[in-house]
């Protein structure tokens, strides 16, 4: 885990796959960039942590993959959301926005 | 397809790796352009980005574990191994494979047999609601008696009757006559058994129909499968029957020891006013029970409306005489073969468990570097599926020879008729297959997994060959136990049987009966009474003239067929008690006969070709009728009558008393008549050679197809083969049990000298120990000899009662002895103890041979 920076909340991995690839199909350099560029490099999403969970949600049939070029013409595993995959994305999101709603009442409250 | 590319990547497990390769490259070569980009020379991007990256291999496994492909892969994997491991010890393997394949192979095969005899449901509409309706005193029942239960009942459903009926009839097609498997039914047969035609229809709705309906194995055969055969004309006791339709594949009938190719309906085939549709006990029932209504119910009903006591049983399996006879035999060989697969199944524990502990550092290197437990039990399970799977293989192979070698057994007749018996790899059979197999591994497998994983790393990996006692020994002395026990029982079983086996041959009905040959001599058709007597004395006479041929002579029912005629005898001058039994069995035997057989005559004379129609009735009686009907008086001269009103018969000989229905029953009152004053259409011609008999059928047949009329004489067989067609499920049984017997101990002493040699080689050291402080080579021989004689004094122990147990059960097929006979246990025991020290001495001899210097510098 890189230090100084803190890593993606554990469990959030897969709302933040889902919801990177919710935008087309992307591979997993790709997925890694994106987050840390939307997030402002607050979140920095682990290689170590990326591709099993890539495979797991491709096991799962969340997301379906396939080999292509990249835009410097290189050969890379290109990812995408499976009909499945996007009711996950819904369940998660709805799952977050309720815990992150209900921890910021708390805060408030308090 | 996703499916497809998970099994592709289990398949080609570096394809997989090359694939994630491939994908991490071009995440790190992303990231070294993009850090290049920012400013940083090539060489520190690239070390920055692998930091980032972190152990490529490991992140491969752990991408991968998250696979569920991964478990396929693992079982290759495991498979792989276990390949390997075999390969490294193929004796173990093979003696693995091939007594796993005996014992599976043999179980299967009874298996197969009782499924087809005793389990397997008859093709009809629910056969669960089926009843056999049996009378207490015969089986069968009168034609009044069907059509009361038919109109009266209001329990069953449908009631139909079969007519007994020999197995084949002769019927006439176009001029032409054949032999056919017809049975007569009676008409609303089909529809009681919701069986419907495949095409045309089942005959009989309407009482007097001539219409037969025949089996689709029939329609093949004889039709060859053509559409014309409906319509068709055949001919049988004075009816014209017209095949109205064909029975669906499958069906033929609901007698299983009969077969049957045509049905014709019985209203039609016996005309009313025939003795069969009045007095005659010829009806086999079978009935349909209505919903909810128990046989319990139905056999109160039937006993009210029939005014006596009537049984009724399930009969969803079809009716059979020969299950009656063999269930229990099969069941009692199926125990024993059941033993010898738990005898193997130890065997293979044990000696699983020898390899297991020579592993243990393995196990405990494994476990220590992260190996999970769970894995390891599955890894060595593996090894002992793929013996099983093997074994379970080469079993259903071995099953197809084994059942044919255990239907060698019945009669030719009695297999030939008997579809149902031949093996069939059914879903049934293979279902119960594939749970031996798994039972069995599992069985031998689990315990030795289990323990060989049990040890804390730590202490495995402490342990040093050769040091200390082996905790897992009272798991492999008490599978030792087991074997011998098991061992025990089935020798101790199977001891009965072969002595039952030679008590029976001991009581032959005929003075050695090797030397005796017999032929069958069928009806000559088309002949009068006169004609067919002349031409079975012209066969007598030549047939006594061949050179090697003493006595010649011929019977109208052969011995032990089971079959005989009994006849009510009114002695002259003599009042019957009360209620006496006055039965005798009577048979029509020829002059010479006696002489042929052997059967000595102690008083009087045989009978003479003059003992015909014209001269004075005569009778020839065995001891016991003369002890029974005449106690202390001479017998000869004597008059009686069978049933009265009868012409009075004199004794003219009294005969030494044989077995003659079945080897097992021993002698009755029985009285011979001469052929030619009571002659039957058929008879067995029995010869008495001396020297050479080689050239005696080819003589007999010639012989018998040179006289007028010619006699088609069959089956010319020594009369030791009719012993062995009576006795046919004693030899079954006997031989059987005395294979696996003999399998069973050559398991079990392998079994206990693995254990033992096992035993000396781990305590090498100890043994070079006691050596070193003096102790002597007999001291040393009588460690191993004394753990073995412990083993096997329980295993003794332990097998006694289970033996008795279940010889109890064989019990009523015992001949001659009884269940506890201890002749029988002696020998079984010794047998057992022989065999188990012999295995221990060369363990024993080994361990004298242990050199004390070097077995202490063995670390």
């Amino acid at each position: 885990m890189g230090k100084g920076k803190p890593d993606v909340l554990q469990g959030t991995l897969d709302l933040l796959v889902l919801k990177t690839l919710s935008r087309g199909r992307q591979h997993g350099y790709g997925i890694v960039v994106h987050i840390q560029t939307v997030s402002h490099d607050a979140l920095r999403v682990e290689e170590g942590s990326l591709y099993p969970a890539l495979h797991r949600m491709e096991q799962d049939g969340c997301i379906r993959a396939e080999w292509g070029v990249s835009e410097n013409n290189r050969k890379a595993k290109f990812y995408e959301l499976t009909a499945a995959g996007r009711r996950q994305l819904a369940a998660e999101e709805k799952k977050w926005l309720g815990v992150t709603a209900a921890v910021t009442s708390v805060l408030k409250f308090a | 397809m996703a499916l497809f590319r998970k099994l592709r990547d289990t398949l080609r497990p570096n394809r997989m790796d090359a694939e994630l390769d491939d994908e991490f490259r071009f995440h790190l070569e992303q990231r070294i352009d993009e850090l290049v980009a920012q400013g940083a020379t090539r060489e520190d991007a690239r070390r920055e980005a692998l930091r980032r990256f972190g152990n490529r291999a490991q992140l491969r496994e752990s991408t991968r574990e998250r696979d569920v492909v991964i478990g396929l892969q693992v079982a290759i994997q495991d498979i792989r191994f276990a390949a390997r491991s075999m390969r490294r010890n193929p004796a173990f393997a093979g003696a693995a494979v091939l007594s796993l394949a005996l014992g599976i192979g043999a179980n299967t095969a009874l298996f197969s047999v009782i499924d087809g005899l005793l389990l397997r449901l008859l093709p009809v509409e629910d056969p669960t609601r089926l009843v056999v309706l049996r009378d207490t005193a015969n089986d069968r029942f009168r034609y009044p008696d069907f059509e009361l239960l038919r109109v009266r009942s209001r329990v069953l459903s449908g009631v139909a009757g079969i007519l007994y009926a020999p197995n084949t009839l002769e019927i006439t097609e176009h001029g032409r006559s054949l032999q056919a498997a017809l049975q007569i039914v009676s008409s609303d047969y089909f529809k009681m058994l919701g069986v419907t035609a495949a095409r045309g229809r089942t005959a009989g709705n309407s009482g007097d129909s001539a219409e037969a309906v025949i089996s689709d194995r029939y329609w093949r055969i004889h039709y060859h499968a053509s559409a014309d055969a409906i319509g068709e004309h055949f001919r049988w006791a004075d009816w014209d029957f017209t095949v109205a339709g064909i029975a669906p594949p499958g069906f033929q009938g609901i007698l299983l020891d009969a077969p049957a190719d045509i049905f014709v309906p019985l209203e039609t085939a016996i005309p009313l006013g025939d003795v069969l549709r009045s007095r005659g006990r010829a009806l086999s029932l079978m009935a349909r029970l209505r919903p909810g209504v128990t046989p319990a119910q139905a056999a109160a009903e039937a006993g009210a409306l029939l005014h006596r006591a009537v049984h009724v049983d399930g009969g969803g399996t079809g009716i059979s005489a020969l299950r009656a006879r063999i269930a229990r035999p099969l069941l009692v060989v199926q125990f024993l073969v059941a033993f010898v697969l738990l005898i193997a199944c130890s065997n293979l524990a044990n000696l699983a468990l020898a390899a297991a502990a020579a592993r243990t550092r393995e196990m405990a290197v494994r476990q220590a570097i992260g190996a999970g437990r769970g894995r390891l039990v599955c890894q060595l399970l593996t090894e002992s599926g793929m013996l099983a799977l093997a074994g379970g293989v080469a079993g259903v192979l071995l099953a197809l020879w084994i059942s044919k070698a255990l239907l060698l057994f019945l009669p030719p007749n009695v297999a030939a008729v008997l579809p149902n018996l031949s093996f069939r790899p059914d879903t049934h059979v293979l279902g119960f297959t594939a749970a031996l197999t798994v039972g069995a591994c599992l069985l031998f497998g689990l315990a030795p997994a289990l323990r060989a994983t049990r040890s804390a790393p730590i202490s495995g990996l402490r342990q040093t060959p050769g040091a200390g006692r082996e905790t897992s020994g009272w798991l492999s002395r008490g599978l030792v136990v087991c074997e011998v026990g098991l061992c025990t029982a089935v020798l101790m079983t199977s001891g009965l049987f072969v002595r039952t086996l030679r008590n029976l041959r001991m009581v032959d009905p005929a003075l050695a009966p090797e030397r005796i040959v017999v032929a069958n001599i069928p009806t000559p058709r088309g002949h009068s009474e006169a004609e067919r007597l002349q031409a079975f004395d012209t066969l007598r006479d030549r047939a006594a003239g061949i050179t090697g041929v003493r006595a010649a002579g011929y019977v109208h029912v052969r011995p032990l067929t089971g079959h005989g005629l009994e006849a009510n005898v009114q002695m002259e001058g003599r009042v019957a008690k009360p209620n006496e039994d006055l039965d005798s069995l009577t048979e029509r035997i020829s002059p010479g006969f006696l002489a042929a057989m052997g059967m000595p005559l102690v008083d009087g004379r045989d009978f003479t070709d003059r003992d015909d129609a014209h001269a004075t009735p005569v009778a020839i009686v065995n001891q016991r009728f003369a002890k029974r009907f005449l106690p202390g008086e001479p017998a000869i001269g004597r008059r009686f009558r069978l049933a009265a009103g009868g012409q009075p018969i004199e004794i003219v000989g009294v005969v030494k008393d044989t077995r003659w229905l079945s080897l097992r029953e021993a002698p009755s009152a029985m009285l011979y008549r001469p052929f030619r004053q009571d002659s039957g259409s058929f008879a067995t011609l029995a010869v008495r050679t001396v020297g050479d008999r080689s050239g005696v059928a080819a003589a007999l047949q010639r012989i018998a197809r040179g006289i007028r009329p010619p006699l088609a004489i069959d089956d010319i067989v020594p009369f030791t083969e009719l012993e062995d067609r009576a006795l046919f499920t004693e030899r079954m049984i006997a031989q059987v049990s005395e294979a696996f017997g003999l399998l069973a101990l050559a398991i079990a002493c392998v079994g206990l000298y693995g254990v033992l040699s096992y035993g000396v080689v781990r305590r090498t050291r100890e043994i070079g120990i006691r050596m070193a402080l003096g102790a002597s080579r007999a001291g040393v021989q009588w460690l191993v000899l004394r753990e073995s004689a412990t083993l096997l004094g329980v295993g003794l122990a332990v097998g006694v009662p289970i033996a008795l147990a279940a010889s109890r059960f064989a019990a009523s097929l015992l001949f001659g002895l009884t269940a506890g006979d201890a002749g029988t246990i002696a020998i079984a025991l010794a047998v057992m103890s022989a065999s188990a020290l012999g295995a221990a001495c060369i363990p024993a001899r080994r361990a004298v041979r242990v050199d004390p210097i070097s077995a202490l510098r063995q670390e």
